[in-house]
């Protein structure tokens, strides 16, 4: 089609090729081409952290980013986050804690958390306000979320050093929903 | 009513919904795409007051990729909607009321093509004078915004003989309040889809309300209330709003229209602009008290404005006159409450029905009574405060979960030990603390619960409600219900909310009401099955149904000890004998409606009361005031889900500190200057106090479980605590919302200049 | 959108060709956190896109020859995080920590962000105060741009972003014993522009009886991030002491003189602002200062 340019981007490891307009927004890219929706339209103004995915592990806001501008790069979006059916412990945390009420900014809520604690293992409640500063949520007022990242930073610190420990693996992600 | 042990309610189970929304699978409608279908954008009204005299739609039809352009000609309904007085069209007929009123939709292949061809729609204007207040509104002359006038409704109240208790009082308290006009800004904007096959309309969309939407719906556009299904999508907040008028009516018209499916979702400055937002009051309130501090009187006069059209004015001005006074036992009372339609955005229903406003307000009152008086504000709302069986200012006897004194004290106490930083140079430290009380249900109306239970022979519950989650978690609380009445597990219990095709109509997510209305017809349809499980059961076990009990999914007898049914057996055996396997549970609050001149009457079966304290730092240089803590004590009679009660106390304060300090929808002619989040604060993790939530429970009888409600309670008093503690730290009294920096600045730099601060009007 | 074409050159001289075969229709792109709303509400138009931010040598904070430098391509996250800022440019640091959120300052540049030419810039208003300049790159060769000239109006940039390439910002690193610092005041802690913001940079002399020298730089005030020349010259004039400070802040407020603003305030409070920020700011750096 003319006009159409061909991009690449690595989702959790795997590369796929989409094709799009040159004036595409990651945003629309990831929720239209892709169809991983996700990732969510809250104001498509960089205003309210919403649309949040992780770029090359950066938090970033994807409706202000060009498709392009991501072309080869490393982009994870709430989809990614589980692997093989196993929660990924900042989810197993939100679901423990309550703190997701009508979710709408929760994926974007829980990747600018994973990006603090990718860079910052033991993070202050401080800290952990301050990374989530950029997603607005109008439900939970924060609090259990914030809890919520300081027990995965927890939890994550507990496979780390099971991971360091010549013991048996232990499968730590747990899938089920009801207690 | 309550059972002997809680195995499901009374715990923090994870949300039945929680997987869905963490792993980005959870559908909103905005999610939602047909093969072929069409995106609609509307073009609305650019001035606030006019009418129509030509829509030109022309250019729009002849733009690539436009498919359809209509007008309220092309709508075969009535093209009426309103939830109380139908005042209100899907798109405009003969005049536009206010700035984002819809005058013509464009469906289009693209969501681009929708929206250059909406702009291309030319329409003839004749302007006619706006109008921006309710003072304006209400003068001899006004211009009239509906052919009845610019009154909507007004309603009083009088008990007792508050004219002489106030001349007999030993000191009388006036001042007036201001509150703003405020958005829910729910994270999620409105979206809709509907597809239209077979005579069948099928419309996917965030409602509070599905069962209404689909009437309305169909009425509006022409086709028979059976013919429309309305399901209801994950609902990213609502707050109020997400009813009535919204994108799924505009899908459901193109859809109609054009065979095809159809879309629309509102951009963020759209939902800013053309949805319902908070009445902003002006409330007039007098207090007469004794010396001893006892309060004898109160009269309260309040205008709203209503904006252009009627929305739900009535049910938030019936809740204002009903909780105006506030959770005193005051003998005697007067009120007038006047709402006025203006050429502002539409007032609709937002998180407390105009009872923040008020609470603001009496909390205020009793606040400067007792500085006045010398008392201490716990003390003074103690000395006053409702107990089981007072008389409330509709003259209603409560019942016996009234528990605001008890809160007071839990939160003193709870004060007390966090104590207060010192105060040093231009940064002040203070408490403020506020209480509440809010009715649970829709006030002086039948509003009834309705719940439908079935199980199929595998053992496996169907729980079919009306109302969708909006975010609150009401279908894990339900479901959690369901469970303890039924003695099984969560996981044996799937919920099917809001589809008006299989779920019965459980009336609106409002009020506070779902967990003690709908989740009271949610235990007595678990109650029905339960029997009727048994009555089989006892048949396969050979003993009495009476002399069952059911414990985790079995029948057990002490008759027979070694029998055990499994609840699929049980079914089983039912579905053989011809015993259904379906049982329904209706719960309509008793309630004796308002008079409309005294307001006498007993609008609500239940009441939820709080208090709620507030520690605020203020730099008295800059005006900025900064929420450290907030320590909240809510009776709900019982929390079904802790963890659920707590969520919404924390997410009610967070719009609690925006109500009071940084939200404001600023108005010019009504136009919404500030139409996005970059000019809309809402609390962002950075501006969030720390809180301290402790639930109080005073069992409901006619609850389930003895639940209330929260939802609501939760942001009552927040806003009064914080204004209280402003002015514990600095001596300002803030009468008009919000108290921005500079508003708060200004008054401390005149309060060096002149002694008196009781006029409003600033900004 | 609309844009017809989105390139990311390696080098600037490739950057250069595209904006010149674009005729004057293309744009140089960074972050764009600020350009893509612009170009989304149609306030301005592009059909070439140039984004730079892959072009290795405007990566980068470093120090050479008494300057500091700061490549076009480093964010504010970057700013924010680097040893070296914080240590010689705390109020640049400062600032650029305080911008948006953090999504914002993972993907905005500091350069994109003087040269969107908005007044209220948390990156810009510090550079005013650090008398930065901008190595700009043209078919025409190259020139330095002064922080005071950057800003030709609201919005409107000297730094012609469809012609030229802007490389890098310096700024003399500041001596010993010069202190920055940044302030701000907003609606709201995170997700806000501020209402007030600005950096103040002071050399005290050896005795530490009297300042040097002193830049203050303030924003949102003017079309432009402004310097507060008179009160500058205020603070040099005499022995430090708090009525010197008091009327530093004082004539700032009355030169800055900002208007009455819809989102941001009334006059008469904004300049009751700069008064109160300034006066606090200076009085805490000095009293580092004795300390």
């Amino acid at each position: 089609m003319a006009g159409e340019v061909k991009i690449k981007l690595r989702f959790n490891g795997v590369w796929r090729e989409v094709e799009t307009r040159p004036d595409r927004i990651l945003l629309d890219l990831l929720r239209e081409e892709l169809g991983l929706t996700g990732t969510k339209k809250g104001c498509e103004a960089g205003e309210c952290g919403a649309c949040t995915v992780l770029m090359n592990g950066r938090a970033i806001l994807s409706c202000l980013t060009p498709a392009l501008k991501a072309d080869g790069a490393e982009i994870l979006t709430i989809e990614g986050l589980a692997e093989e059916g196993n929660l990924h412990p900042l989810q197993q945390a939100f679901l423990e804690k309550g703190a997701v009420q009508c979710g709408y900014c929760t994926p974007g809520m829980v990747l600018a958390a994973k990006a603090l604690l990718d860079a910052n293992p033991t993070p202050s409640v401080e800290e952990v306000k301050r990374a989530i500063s950029g997603n607005l949520c109008r439900c939970t007022g924060y609090t259990k979320i914030i809890q919520a990242v300081r027990l995965a930073a927890e939890a994550l610190r507990g496979d780390q050093r099971r991971k360091d420990e010549p013991a048996e693996a232990v499968k730590q992600a747990k899938t089920a929903v009801y207690p | 009513m309550n059972t002997v042990s809680s195995e499901v309610v009374g715990r923090s189970v994870l949300r039945v919904d929680g997987f869905e929304k963490l792993t980005g699978r959870a559908c909103y409608a905005g999610d939602i795409a047909f093969p072929g279908m069409l995106h609609l954008k509307l073009q609305r009204s650019d001035r606030p007051h006019a009418k129509i005299l030509g829509i030109r739609t022309a250019e729009a039809q002849a733009y690539p990729g436009v498919v359809a352009v209509f007008t309220c000609r092309d709508i075969p309904g009535t093209n009426r909607i309103g939830r109380e007085i139908p005042d209100q069209n899907v798109l405009c007929i003969d005049k536009v009321r206010f700035i984002g009123d819809p005058v013509a939709l464009v469906a289009a292949e693209t969501p681009a093509a929708a929206e250059a061809a909406a702009a291309l729609i030319r329409v003839d204007y004749e302007d006619l004078p706006g109008i921006f207040s309710p003072e304006e509104a209400l003068a001899p002359g006004a211009a009239k915004i509906h052919p009845n006038g610019n009154l909507l409704m007004e309603r009083t109240l009088l008990r007792g003989d508050p004219e002489r208790a106030l001349k007999e009082a030993d000191l009388v308290i006036a001042n007036t309040y201001r509150t703003q006009m405020v958005e829910h800004a729910y994270l999620e904007p409105e979206a809709g889809v509907a597809t239209f096959i077979d005579g069948k309309m099928t419309v996917w969309m965030p409602s509070k309300y599905s069962h209404f939407d689909q009437r309305e719906l169909a009425e509006a556009i022409g086709l028979p209330p059976a013919a429309v299904r309305v399901v209801n999508a994950t609902v990213g907040g609502c707050f109020g709003d997400k009813t009535s008028l919204s994108p799924g009516y505009y899908a459901a018209l193109a859809s109609l229209k054009t065979g095809r499916p159809a879309k629309m979702v509102y951009s963020r400055e759209e939902s800013f602009i053309a949805t319902r937002k908070r009445h902003p009051f002006i409330i007039r309130h007098t207090t007469g008290a004794s010396w001893d501090g006892r309060i004898l009187a109160a009269k309260v006069e309040i205008v709203a404005d209503t904006g252009a059209y009627c929305a739900s004015g009535p049910t938030v001005l019936v809740k204002s006159l009903i909780h105006a006074a506030g959770p005193y036992d005051i003998p005697n009372v007067s009120m007038k409450v006047t709402f006025a339609y203006t050429n502002n955005p539409v007032g609709g229903s937002m998180r407390g029905l105009g009872v923040p406003q008020v609470t603001f307000a009496h909390e205020s009152q009793i606040d400067i009574l007792a500085r006045e008086l010398g008392m201490d504000p716990f003390a003074i709302r103690e000395k006053n405060g409702f107990r089981p069986g007072s008389v409330t200012a509709t003259g209603q006897r409560l019942g016996d979960s009234v528990s605001l004194v008890e809160t007071l004290a839990t939160v003193r106490a709870e004060v007390a030990r966090i104590g207060t930083p010192p105060s040093t140079g231009s940064k002040k430290y203070a408490w403020g603390v506020a209480a509440m009380f809010y009715g649970i249900g829709a006030g002086g109306r039948s509003n009834p619960g309705v719940a439908r239970l079935e199980v199929d022979t595998a053992g496996a519950f169907t729980l079919f409600v009306g109302i969708g989650d909006v975010g609150q978690g009401s279908s894990t609380a339900l479901v959690q219900i369901a469970a303890e009445t039924l003695r099984c597990s969560m996981g044996e219990i799937r919920v099917v909310a809001g589809d008006t095709d299989l779920c019965p109509d459980s009336g609106v997510t409002a009020a506070s009401r779902v967990t003690y209305i709908v989740g009271r017809s949610v235990q007595i349809a678990a109650e029905r099955m339960r029997e009727r499980l048994q009555e089989a059961a006892a048949l396969l076990i050979g003993a009495a149904p009476e002399s069952l009990r059911v414990e985790n999914g079995f029948f057990l007898s002490q008759d027979a000890p070694l029998r055990q049914v499994s609840i699929a057996q049980a079914a089983a055996k039912a579905k053989e004998r011809g015993i259904p396997l379906v049982a329904e549970g209706v719960f309509d609050p008793d309630f004796v409606a308002l008079d409309p001149k005294t307001g006498q009457g007993e609008p609500m079966a239940t009441y939820a009361f709080a208090t709620q304290a507030a520690l605020v730092a203020v730099d008295t240089g800059s005006g900025e005031v900064d929420v450290l803590t907030i320590v909240a004590s809510h009776d709900v009679g019982k929390a079904v889900n802790p963890d659920s009660v707590t969520g919404q106390i924390e997410g009610g304060i967070s719009m609690g500190v925006g109500f009071s300090l940084t939200e404001e929808i600023l108005l010019e002619g009504g136009r919404i200057r500030n139409p996005g989040f970059n000019g809309y604060f809402l609390p962002t993790s950075l501006d969030m106090p720390d809180t301290v939530s402790l639930i109080a429970e005073v069992p409901e009888a006619t609850g389930p479980y003895g639940a209330k409600g929260v939802g609501e309670p939760a942001l009552l008093p927040t806003t009064p605590a914080i204004i209280n503690a402003i002015h514990a730290a600095t001596g300002i009294r803030v009468k008009e919302l919000p108290a921005t920096p500079e508003r708060l600045w200004r008054m401390l730099r005149d309060r060096h200049q002149t002694s008196s601060c009781s006029t409003p009007g600033e900004q | 959108m609309n844009w017809k074409a989105y390139k990311r050159p390696e080098g600037v001289a490739e950057a250069l060709t595209l904006l010149e075969k674009a005729a004057g229709r293309g744009r140089v792109i960074a972050g764009g956190t600020d350009l893509i709303l612009q170009l989304r509400q149609r306030e301005r138009a592009a059909d070439l896109l140039v984004d730079i931010t892959g072009i290795d040598t405007m990566k980068g904070i470093g120090e050479a020859d008494g300057w500091i430098t700061i490549g076009a391509a480093v964010t504010h996250a970057e700013a924010a995080d680097s040893s070296l800022l914080r240590r010689v440019a705390r109020a640049l640091a400062e600032g650029c920590g305080q911008v948006g959120a953090p999504q914002i300052r993972n993907t905005a540049t500091l350069m994109g962000n003087v040269i969107s030419a908005q007044p209220a810039a948390d990156g810009a208003v510090p550079l005013a105060a650090l008398e930065a300049e901008i190595r700009v790159v043209s078919t025409a060769g190259e020139r330095w741009v002064p922080m005071d000239e950057a800003y030709l109006d609201v919005g409107r940039s000297a730094i012609d972003a469809s012609r030229e390439v802007a490389t890098e910002i310096r700024f003399r690193k500041p001596a010993d014993g010069e202190k920055t610092r940044f302030f701000r005041l907003s609606k709201r802690k995170a997700l806000s522009l501020p209402v007030l913001n600005g950096a103040v940079s002071i050399l005290p002399d050896p005795s530490a009886q009297r300042i040097r020298r002193a830049r203050i730089a303030l924003g949102p005030v003017a079309a432009r991030p402004f310097r507060a020349r008179r009160a500058e010259a205020c603070l040099e004039t005499a022995a430090i002491s708090p009525e010197l400070i008091d009327e530093a802040a004082r004539i700032a407020a009355e030169e800055a003189n900002p208007r009455t603003s819809l989102l941001r305030g009334g006059a008469p409070y904004r300049k009751a602002m700069v008064e109160l920020f300034l006066t606090r700011t200076i009085r805490a750096m000095l009293a580092m200062e004795r300390g």
